[in-house]
């Protein structure tokens, strides 16, 4: 069934910057054995970055330079070659630590492939027992599709004070929740449209190291992970009672990226806002398989666990539909848009009504998808932008693709002026989050063939 | 060298013809992707499934927190509404500014 991975404790954030990386960054956290790879050149077909040195029967490595940190050699290599390092041994440590509150922000994705560590089918949620086994571990519980909730808010809302900035508005009204908010949104004016998506930490290296011309158009919320950090270390510490400075967050993620991300040096606003120094918003990250090694190693059981346990409104834990569909290609999108289509319209249709559904903007595994939605405007807004509807025009990259070839031609109309898009979501990994580096690993099946071919090739 | 009665030389010989054989059918992964679709690669055929039972369990629990909690859109969550209301004013407040958003920095 699945496969334990190889992991590796790392040395620590660096002390000075090198190369693509800043003081305080984690550095080479996925690398291949030299021992255990055979030269199959596999991981090559699948890397966004064209990182993996090596040709076919080579030893193969990582170029860290250009590497994003996605793990999707480490998913797809036959021989499980990659290694990922690890914090596994740090929050066993911190969790017996009575003093310190331990917090597990855990993603969409990682709901959909748990129980697969524990012989449970592909794609069975599990939401009520997985909070349960975390706090029977020790954890509060930070569910990150609330931290989804959160981002809809900022990053929609960043979304329609650019559309309306672009449109020469000067200033756009919104409603929420009954109380009306006026927004400057002149200033928006000089971020360009289509607006990416940012809560994908591969994607956003990607664009750092290999497209810096569209860091303007990067929205600036904060990926889910990062805003339930910081909200966690302020406001749930008020909530919970405890000192910001004794609670130790881990990000429960389907990704290796996000081992990245947490270690980003600008992400201590907790501290900046506290004034206190010295805490960064995510303490370290467990992938969704270093998450049950801890498990196991506590001899917790999730799927021996109900999942019944109710779901109530109460605070981190509470989630939306758009937000639990975060994890897969099209659902950051497809909340956005549920969002928007609320605030434009002025209506609310009831929660099953097919009106909240945008298959068009869904990924599966397509390469790209895209869409125009046509938003009926409430008549406040349709005497500001002077229509009956607005078009938003949308897309989505399922994957960046092998060197980039599913993203390329969406960036190329950008850079040069043409895109017809309001809004684009980039998630590296084909599938979204739920096919992630730090997903349970399924090992590619070889034929008999190829077993016999790299069984001889090891001998001569 | 004897290994089960093939000796060193008949080894080799077959060595040369796996060889040849090999030099024109490469195992099933190998090799660089000249697929544009991953989803259309090797690699990608054989993940395709996998990727939709979770893709599918992400949908249902969609299904669930609508049909049972009522929430289709991320607004409609009171505990937004409290964290809101409570403590970060509104979206883009400078609240929001300063602990939800970010900045990016070219690597080059
Ligand atoms: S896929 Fe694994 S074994 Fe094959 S070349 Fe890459 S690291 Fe080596
Ligand atoms: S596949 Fe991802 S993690 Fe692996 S080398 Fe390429 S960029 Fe790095
Ligand atoms: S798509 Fe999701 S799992 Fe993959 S790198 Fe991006 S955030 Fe991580």
């Amino acid at each position: 069934m699945v496969r334990k991975v190889n992991t590796f404790k790392g040395e620590g954030p660096l002390k000075n910057g090198i190369g693509t990386y800043r003081a305080g960054e984690l550095y080479g956290i996925i690398k291949i054995s030299e021992a255990n790879c055979v030269g199959c050149h596999t991981c090559s077909g699948v890397c966004p970055t064209g990182a993996i040195k090596g040709s076919f029967g080579d030893k193969h490595s990582i170029d860290v330079e250009k590497c994003i940190v996605c793990g999707q050699c480490l998913l797809n290599c036959p021989f499980g070659a990659v290694e990922q390092m690890s914090f596994v041994d740090m929050v066993y440590e911190k969790l017996k630590d009575k003093k310190t509150k331990v917090v597990a922000i855990i993603a969409p994705a990682v709901r959909v492939a748990i129980g697969e560590e524990f012989g449970a089918e592909p794609g069975t949620l599990t939401v009520g027992r997985l909070w349960a086994a975390l706090e029977k571990a020790g954890f509060l519980i930070y569910d990150n599709n609330f931290a989804a909730d959160q981002t809809i808010l900022e990053e929609g809302t960043e979304l329609l004070a650019k559309v309306a900035a672009h449109a020469g508005l000067k200033e756009l009204p919104i409603e929420l929740w009954g109380k009306k908010i006026t927004l400057h949104v002149e200033e928006f004016k000089k971020y360009p449209l289509p607006q990416f998506t940012s809560c994908c930490p591969a994607w956003v290296r990607y664009v750092e190291v290999f497209y810096p011309r569209l860091i303007p158009y990067l929205s600036s919320a904060k990926s889910p992970q990062q805003m339930a950090g910081a909200t966690a270390k302020t406001y749930g510490a008020r909530l919970w009672n405890v000192r910001p400075e004794n609670i130790f967050t881990v990000g429960v993620m389907p990704c290796t990226a996000k081992i990245f991300e947490a270690s980003r040096p600008e992400f201590d606003s907790a501290s900046k806002y506290l004034k206190k120094q010295g805490m960064k918003d995510v303490d370290t990250v467990l992938t969704t398989r270093d998450l049950a090694e801890l498990l196991k190693k506590m001899n917790i059981d999730p799927m021996k666990m109900s999942e019944e346990v109710s779901r109530k409104p109460e605070m981190f834990k509470f989630y939306s539909g758009g937000a639990t569909i975060f994890g897969t290609s099209g659902g950051v999108m497809e909340a956005a848009v549920r969002f928007a289509f609320h605030v434009l319209s002025g209506q609310s249709p009831q929660s099953m009504s097919p009106q909240w559904d945008f298959d068009g903007v869904r990924g599966y595994t397509k390469p790209v998808a895209s869409a125009t939605i046509p938003v009926p405007l409430k008549e406040e807004y349709q005497k500001v932008f002077g229509a009956k509807e607005l078009q938003i025009k949308v897309c989505v990259v399922n994957g960046i693709g092998t060197d980039g070839a599913h993203l390329k031609p969406i960036v190329d109309e950008v850079l040069t002026g043409k895109s017809p898009y309001h809004f684009i979501e980039v998630m590296n990994c084909p599938g979204g989050c739920i096919n992630g580096g730090g997903q349970p690993v399924h090992p590619l099946e070889l034929t008999l063939w190829d077993q016999l071919f790299y069984a001889f090739s090891k001998i001569i | 060298m004897d290994i089960k009665g093939v000796s060193r030389r008949t080894f080799l010989k077959l060595a040369g013809a796996g060889l040849i054989t090999l030099s024109f059918t490469k195992p099933t992964f190998a090799g660089d992707t000249k697929e544009k679709n991953f989803f259309e690669t090797k690699v990608g055929k054989e993940r395709l499934k996998l990727i939709k039972a979770r893709q599918s369990g992400q949908y249902k629990d969609d299904v669930i927190s609508r049909e049972k909690f009522n929430m289709a859109a991320s607004h409609e969550n009171p505990m937004i509404k409290r964290f809101y209301t409570e403590f970060a004013h509104h979206p883009l407040s400078e609240l929001s500014e300063s602990l939800l958003h970010t900045h990016y920095k070219a690597r080059v």
